[in-house]
């Protein structure tokens, strides 16, 4: 059972992201099957499933990183790994990388420059600063811990100019500092009309959503707003759509 | 309007940066020692391929079939190496940037191609040098064979250009496959015709050019100037432009999946870890298991847990893994025929086409060793178990066995020789799949806690031990293939043919066994010789005190 998004944000001509269709076949074991969806701009989403569900991979598709199997994705109206989709998309990963001859200010520079962003200064030195990294802007984040690698991943993130923010579940290993500082993030990026896309299971950030798409198994089980429903119940169980009555996607 | 210093350009400042941080982080003495390493081995390989050839003058009729045939023997070379640079293409290649490269500069809104067209011209760059050196070598080899040759640096100097040549047909193959977006269905049936076209032509001394005599021909600049070779050498390098222009489309899923396998494999190279090799290699090229059986696994064969669970997992092999091995089979085959016709190195191309598809038929044993601790856990012998998983990739070598058999049989169209095929492809086959076995079990923990004790020894005592490991199991697969030298000898001086194959089979036999038993007890080896080791290295005095 699936439950028909009844967000107030009508999809507009051109959706903030337009998933068509989409599939991914590993070889011969299927890891998403064919998804559509659109989400309009400015809308905060959360993404949740149990491991295995199709998040990331639905992420990553979107994101450009991953070439889906069949359909297509659009953002803001261009083909998704595009020059101009690039351009208006931030994607967060879960599995944080980063060179390893730079340290964090200089990778700091590189991504904003590589963005075309002149005064990047001023802007790093907040986000750092919010994050808690400010005093570590001359290490090396390769050598950095789990968590740290993950504040820095979300500094680079947020460095750059976006519309549409995707992000992997940011919250695993972040201390409970790193969780508040990225939750103000995300609701600033919000206020500031972005459309911001979050697989999580975390409980904070999707109870301050509009929306919340259910994957399970690579299928969608689950798309609609979050009144008059256990979010709890949502998130925890691995059945979303067995636990709420929900009309049929 | 971007600024000079954002966007690309930014791109080209930090890896200019960059270089000189590499540079001046550099370990001088450290990449001094690298550059000697590098001409030692080099030298050496050199020197062993000179021993190799003789310096015997090549005859006239020799020097005949030489300015015949190299163009095309050359060329098959070549489609060799463009049917694996096609396959390399459509699953990915060649290009493997670093991870973070794909993740912070391929998802900014800069132009693919400016960012790709770098690596994509290092990329040609070095196989064009490589097969330059390699060129260059094997052409003055056969200019010091070659009557009234001129000067060695003339056969040189062409055989690095073909070399050169052969080195970017790799790279050009990969870049336009992966770049037009080839299917690997494609790819390969494209190869498939190209070398099938140059393997007719080659074998069948037809006058018809195959695809690739341009690379041969050159090779020859040093006996005689066939014009014609400049339209092709000219192809090449449009070729080479056009790839190169293709570079901006590359795949950003596969350059995401290789950056980090490609560095992974190196790093496995370096310490040979072939069984990690082949892991990242099936990654890269995504060869996954099956999820449906090909069979389900009767009741019968699952009998036995260890010997089920070897069916069940060869049930779920994919397809394209059961035909590389047929292929493989064939082609050891085929290098078997080669000995016996008089080519004696071509067993060791045999020896080592058997332990590869024996690296892939020895994957529920590489499978336990890849879980000590699951294996560890069980209530039965480490030693017992890891034999019982021999059983069923030997019982697996049979449909091998019989693809060898039938190149035998069409190379030497006799009865006698599918006889004398079986009774060598067994060994054989049996052989590369102790060999894998025993680089599969050599990386299970050692019971006895040895893992640190190669730290101990000096230097020179553990270069010599890590090659040991490194070479003992593919030499017991080579050795299990030199069966045919004693058939053939027994044919050349007339006694004993039969015999002399039965017996030298006989000694695989043997030496199959004492791997079976190397197998079974080699946790009660390690530990008796660690006891050995403790008993030597204790003072005297205690020893009497006790």
């Amino acid at each position: 059972m699936v439950r028909k998004h009844t967000n107030v944000h009508a999809p507009v001509e051109h959706p903030a992201l337009h998933v068509e269709n989409v599939s991914k076949t590993y070889g011969d074991a299927p890891a998403l099957n064919p998804i559509s969806l659109d989400i309009a701009k400015g809308e905060r989403v959360a993404l949740i499933g149990h491991n295995g569900s199709g998040k990331t991979t639905l992420i990553r598709i979107a994101s450009g990183l991953l070439d889906a199997t069949t359909g297509e994705v659009k953002i803001n109206g261009h083909e998704s790994g595009s020059l101009p989709a690039r351009a208006s998309l931030s994607f967060i990963a879960d599995q944080p990388t980063f060179y390893d001859d730079l340290t964090l200010w200089e990778h700091m520079e590189y991504v904003a420059r590589l963005h075309g962003v002149e005064d990047w200064e001023q802007a790093a030195a907040d986000l750092l600063g919010h994050l808690g990294l400010y005093e570590r802007a001359d290490d090396m984040p390769n050598r950095f811990s789990r968590g740290l690698k993950q504040k820095s991943a979300i500094a680079l993130g947020f460095i750059r100019p976006f519309d549409v923010l995707l992000v992997d579940e940011p919250f695993v290993g972040l201390d409970a500092a790193g969780k508040e500082a990225l939750l103000e993030l995300l609701a600033n990026a919000s206020e500031h009309g972005s459309t911001v896309v979050v697989a999580t299971h975390e409980l904070s950030f999707v109870h301050t959503v509009e929306r919340i798409i259910a994957l399970r198994d690579g299928r969608l089980v689950y798309d609609g707003d979050t009144s008059g429903i256990n979010v709890d119940g949502l998130v925890r169980t691995e059945d979303p759509a067995g636990e709420h009555d929900g009309e049929q996607h | 309007m971007t600024s000079p210093s954002l966007g690309v350009d930014a791109l080209r400042a930090m890896r200019n940066q960059r270089r000189r941080h590499r540079v001046a982080d550099m370990e001088w003495f450290e990449a001094l020692y690298k550059v000697y390493i590098a001409a030692f081995l080099g030298g050496s390989a050199i020197l062993f391929l000179s021993g190799l050839s003789t310096d015997t003058p090549l005859t006239t009729q020799q020097m005949t079939n030489l300015l015949a045939h190299a163009p095309h023997a050359v060329g098959l070379i070549a489609a060799v190496v463009v049917f694996i640079g096609l396959r390399s293409g459509a699953n990915g290649g060649p290009i493997a940037v670093e991870e973070p490269e794909v993740r912070h500069v391929l998802l900014a809104p800069l132009n693919h191609a400016a960012v790709l067209r770098h690596p994509a011209i290092q990329r040609l760059r070095t196989f064009a040098f490589a097969g330059a050196i390699a060129g260059g070598t094997a052409n003055q080899l056969l200019g010091r064979r070659v009557p009234n040759a001129p000067s060695l640096v003339v056969f040189a100097m062409w055989g690095a250009i073909a070399g050169a040549l052969l080195g970017m047909l790799f790279i050009i193959a990969a870049l336009i496959v992966h770049g037009l977006g080839f299917a690997r269905w494609m790819a390969t049936a494209l190869a498939t015709v190209l070398a099938g076209w140059q393997v007719i032509v080659t074998f069948n001394d037809s006058h018809i050019a195959g695809p690739f005599d341009t690379i041969g021909s050159i090779s020859l600049w040093w006996s005689r100037h066939s014009y014609i070779d400049i339209v092709g050498v000219v192809a090449i390098l449009v070729l080479a432009i056009f790839a190169i222009a293709l570079a901006g489309r590359l795949s950003l899923e596969a350059l995401s999946r290789r950056s980090s396998l490609v560095s992974q494999m190196k790093f496995a190279v370096t310490l040979q870890d072939i069984r990690t090799v082949v892991l990242l290699r099936r990654q890269l090229s995504q060869e996954h298991m099956r999820v449906k059986p090909w069979v389900k696994v009767p009741k019968a064969l699952r009998k036995d847990v260890v010997i089920g669970r070897g069916f069940r997992s060869m049930a779920h092999f994919p397809l394209r893994r059961v035909i590389r091995m047929k292929l493989l089979t064939m082609t050891g085959a085929a290098a078997l025929v080669a000995a016996w016709r008089g080519t004696t190195p071509a067993v060791v191309v045999a020896g080592l086409m058997f332990f590869i598809v024996g690296l892939d038929a020895v994957e529920p044993l590489s499978q336990e060793v890849d879980q000590p601790d699951r294996t560890d856990a069980l209530p039965h012998d480490r030693g017992l178990l890891m034999v019982k998983h021999l059983a069923v990739p030997a019982l697996f070598m049979f449909p091998f066995l019989l693809a060898g058999v039938f190149v035998a049989y069409v190379a030497e169209p006799h009865t006698s020789t599918l006889m004398y095929s079986v009774l060598l492809g067994i060994p054989a086959l049996l052989g590369g799949v102790a060999g894998a076995a025993i680089n599969a079990v050599k990386g299970a923990p050692d019971p006895a806690g040895g893992a640190t004790q190669g730290l101990a020894m000096p230097p020179e005592v553990a270069g010599m031990t890590t090659m040991v490991r490194a070479v003992w199991p593919p030499a017991v697969a080579v050795i299990a293939s030199l069966p045919v030298l004693a058939t053939r000898h027994g044919f050349e001086t007339g006694i004993d043919m039969l015999g002399n194959t039965l017996r030298a089979a006989g000694g695989v036999v043997i030496l199959l066994i004492l791997v079976g038993g190397w197998v079974r007890q080699r946790d009660a080896i390690h530990v008796w010789f660690r006891n050995i080791q403790k008993a030597g290295s204790t003072p005297i005095s205690k020893v009497e005190s006790n």
